[in-house]
């Protein structure tokens, strides 16, 4: 194993920082699912990948186009995959967890998986597969490097990172100072009784469900803009399993607690590259989840007791 | 249940008579399969069987784990792996050719082993969790042992520059699998676990999946019984992994990946999570409609929506009659009638399909087809006869559909001997008169179709709504222009469809077709509608 070049540390910790926005956004849709409907929605990490491909397609149809601003071009290729896959994520909860609310927890985390090898397999039906499309680098206007205290910086890891933390605000502000944030947290602390205080659990569901699948959906959007990367639709299933840990890490059910653990997966995963052990770099993130659920089952932030 | 049939007498010199002669009964399997049916094979149709048998093997030992103990792990592709792995690198190695049968029968101990050390290391921390952690953790430990194999390629990340070839695998470990022993270790496994439910030890597993707390509080040892389940259930993995790499003579990572694991699961889920023979069963058929959908041509994309939208259909018809004031009468009519079309289109495309004697396989489908067509005909006849018979008219309809359906089943098979094509024409005309006079019976204020006839009736139904289907697809222009000259090749779609399976059973019967049913002759009567539930006496 090759010395390590300390130069290339902090540059590491910035890429970690992006993808663990990144992780961060898709951990949000797994823990708040998980507080609500005590289920670990395995077809959480295609929905990203649907959202990739909306992008993708998006992009397709308008770039090149006269009279399309690039900026509003970016916009519009956010606002399809959010929307898109908020819609997708809904359906999903409606078709095929609703009939299972009263089933044991084992059914409906079978169908879980179910879904989610459908939509990989059944996406090869409907998406380009072969070659794996990646998004044109012309579309991203953002992709000049900019030298910060010696550290490359292009500007999309500037403008992904500043996108998450608006969308993660949002997120703070609607479950904490509406009227429905306040239910879902109701549900979420204790589900029959948040139902015989009035409030409409199915709808509150329904809205977790479009929330966490619109915000995997942006997730999706940038990471396939910025990064440029060819798409299949088996391009879920890791980043998926690897937000997954993080929810865990910070706590699942635990909505800060998912930011914090995206970020730590993303600067992980950049350091084992770093350290030389690349090849590794997808074991991390077991490895991770291995030791906090023996160590620490209710993760970060979670309570240390419960949960397991 | 199974634990209502423990008898806890055991009478020693009948105990070992019986031994000894499944053990004669096993051998002489294994010399008919060697000396007579091997050879008539050709290369493919054995490996199809090879295939079939080691995967219902894996189903049967996950089953001991998520099914009988109750616990749920999703990795478990990784001991598969490792017995491949540890007994391919030894075999690539150090064989000698000195003794292939002592040398693969060495290996499968030592890939079993092997696994089973794995199964502790992975089990002992992991069965501390419960429900979906224990299935995150599992899943994530098959995954880390699938990588770090990936990594030893004897450069920079091995571990002590162990080689094992990485991505691109093992290749030329010397083929010693023959088909016999395949069938052994599959006869062993089964009968491991279903022995295992007679005793006090597998009584301990089902206490643990019925109610842990409860368990404990009889004097369980929990977390002992639970790892025992996880290691044994590794250890027939490794040995199914060892037949495995020496049947393929090649093996890669990317065969036991995440997806493998996956698979197996649907096996057990599909065929009754608890259920050795739901296991076996479901193994077997998955695996094999899995090699048969790489041979089917590419099917046009119209053809395929046309199956999705004909599916959804026929389920809303279902549901909607079941409603609908016809109530359970009217669903029996519609089930019955299109089960009967059904029936008739399976022998008939069997029957095309055995004609073509120039691909072995065909000619297999072809005597499935024609062979469950024809024994389903039988055992609805069977059914409903025994139900019929309340006045003259309904015992001359009975009488009538036995007939047609006896001219049918001759027809048939003279058909098949012959090749006269008269012959079949009749025979079809005949059976169709009897199914007809059997659904007139059916709907005559009699109980409905058998589960089994329900559920091939669903199938018929499929595939008498997709005709029209397709027609009025066809007939949208926007459709037929985009889609008119895309093609699916099957083999790229088969996990989808098995993932369509698995939403389906896990919507319409959450615990399995077969739930925790092992096989005996009162459920298959059950199936075929020749016995009835017991009334249960409600307590």
């Amino acid at each position: 194993m090759e010395s390590l070049d300390w130069g290339q540390l902090p540059q590491q910790l910035v890429n970690g920082l992006q993808l663990g926005a990144i992780y961060a956004l898709i951990a949000l849709g797994y823990t708040m699912v998980y507080g609500v409907l005590k289920l670990i929605n395995f077809a959480h990490g295609d929905v990203y990948m649907v959202g990739m491909y909306l992008a993708y397609y998006t992009a397709m149809q308008w770039f090149n186009r006269e009279a399309m601003n690039p900026y509003v071009l970016l916009f519009l290729m956010l606002i399809i995959s959010m929307v898109g896959c908020a819609l997708l994520g809904l359906l999903i909860e409606r078709v095929a967890y609703r009939p299972l609310r009263n089933a044991p927890r084992i059914s409906v985390l079978i169908t879980a998986i179910g879904v989610s090898l459908l939509l990989e397999h059944g996406g090869l039906l409907v998406f380009k597969t072969s070659p794996p499309p990646s998004i044109a680098q012309d579309v991203n206007v953002f992709s000049q490097t900019m030298d910060i205290f010696g550290v490359a910086v292009t500007q999309s890891r500037l403008v992904v990172f500043g996108v998450t933390v608006v969308l993660m605000f949002l997120l703070w502000y609607f479950v904490t100072q509406t009227q429905t944030g306040r239910a879902m947290r109701a549900v979420s602390h204790d589900f029959n009784t948040a139902a015989l205080m009035g409030v409409n659990v199915s709808r509150i569901i329904g809205i977790t469900f479009i929330i966490g699948s619109a915000l995997a959906g942006a997730g999706g959007m940038m990471n396939a803009t910025a990064l440029g990367t060819p798409l299949t639709t088996f391009a879920g299933l890791l980043p998926g399993v690897k937000a997954f840990v993080a929810a865990v890490l910070g706590g699942i059910g635990n909505i800060p607690g998912a930011v914090v653990g995206g970020f730590i997966m993303g600067i992980a995963e950049n350091l084992v590259v770093w350290g030389g052990l690349g090849g590794y770099k997808d074991a991390v993130a077991f490895v991770i989840l291995i030791i906090i659920l023996l160590l620490r089952p209710g993760g970060l932030f979670g309570s240390p007791v419960d949960k397991v | 249940m199974a634990a209502a049939t423990v008898t806890p007498s055991f009478a020693p010199g009948r105990y070992v008579l019986v031994r000894l002669l499944s053990f004669l009964l096993v051998a002489a399997i294994a010399f008919v399969v060697e000396r007579q049916v091997v050879p008539s094979l050709n290369n493919y149709d054995a490996t199809l069987i090879v295939r079939s048998l080691l995967y219902a093997s894996l189903a049967v030992s996950l089953n001991l784990i998520n099914g009988i103990t109750g616990q749920f792990s999703v990795g478990h592709a990784a001991f598969f792996l490792v017995g491949a792995y540890v007994s391919g690198y030894v075999t690539r190695n150090y064989f000698d050719s000195q003794d292939p049968l002592l040398w693969i029968t060495g290996m499968t101990v030592v890939g079993g082993v092997a696994a089973a050390i794995a199964g502790i290391v992975v089990g002992l921390p992991s069965l501390r969790l419960r429900g979906d952690y224990l299935a995150v953790a599992t899943l994530g430990f098959g995954e880390i042992i699938r990588i770090i194999v990936q990594n030893q390629d004897g450069k920079n990340l091995s571990f002590g520059g162990l080689d094992l070839g990485g991505a691109f695998g093992l290749n030329k470990i010397d083929k010693l699998t023959h088909v016999w022993h395949v069938v052994v270790l599959f006869i062993l496994i089964v009968a491991l676990c279903r022995n295992l439910l007679k005793t006090s030890h597998g009584l301990s597993f089902l206490a643990v999946r019925e109610d842990e707390l409860a368990a404990e509080a009889t004097g369980v040892n929990t977390t002992r019984t639970k790892v025992v389940a996880f290691v044994l259930g590794a250890a027939m993995a490794g040995m199914v992994g060892t037949l495995f790499a020496h049947h393929e003579g090649f093996i890669t990572p990317v065969t036991f990946d995440m997806s493998t694991s996956f698979l197996i699961l649907t096996m057990v889920v599909i065929g009754g999570t608890g259920s050795i023979t739901g296991a076996a069963l479901a193994g077997a058929a998955l695996k094999l409609l899995e090699e048969a959908l790489r041979k089917i041509d590419q099917i046009p994309a119209i053809d395929l929506l046309g199956y999705i939208v004909s599916a959804l259909l026929v389920l809303l018809l279902v549901k909607t009659l079941r409603r609908s004031r016809f109530g359970e009468n009217g669903r029996h009519v519609f089930l019955s009638l299109l089960g009967a079309v059904a029936l008739a289109g399976a022998v008939v495309k069997g029957l095309a399909l055995s004609g073509d004697a120039d691909s072995g396989y065909v000619r297999f489908v072809g005597w499935a087809m024609l062979a469950v067509g024809s024994l389903s005909i039988l055992f609805i006849v069977v059914a409903l006869v025994r139900r019929a018979g309340a006045t003259v008219g309904e015992r001359m309809l009975t009488g009538l559909g036995w007939a047609g359906a006896l001219i049918a089943l001759v027809g048939c098979y003279v058909h098949w001997f012959t090749g006269v094509s008269v012959v079949i024409k009749v025979s079809v005309i005949a059976m169709l008169l009897a199914l007809a006079a059997f659904t007139t019976l059916s709907g005559h204020g009699r109980r409905g179709m058998p589960a089994f006839g329900a559920v091939v009736a669903l199938f018929g139904s499929l595939i008498v709504v997709k005709m029209p289907v397709t027609m009025a697809l066809h007939s949208v222009p926007f459709i037929e222009e985009n889609l008119k000259d895309t093609l699916y090749s099957p083999n790229n779609l088969r996990m989808a469809i098995f993932a369509f399976l698995l939403v389906v059973v896990m919507l319409v019967r959450p615990i399995g077709v077969l739930g925790h049913h092992e096989f005996s002759w009162d459920l298959v009567k059950r199936m075929f509608g020749m016995k009835h539930k017991q009334q249960e006496i409600a307590v």
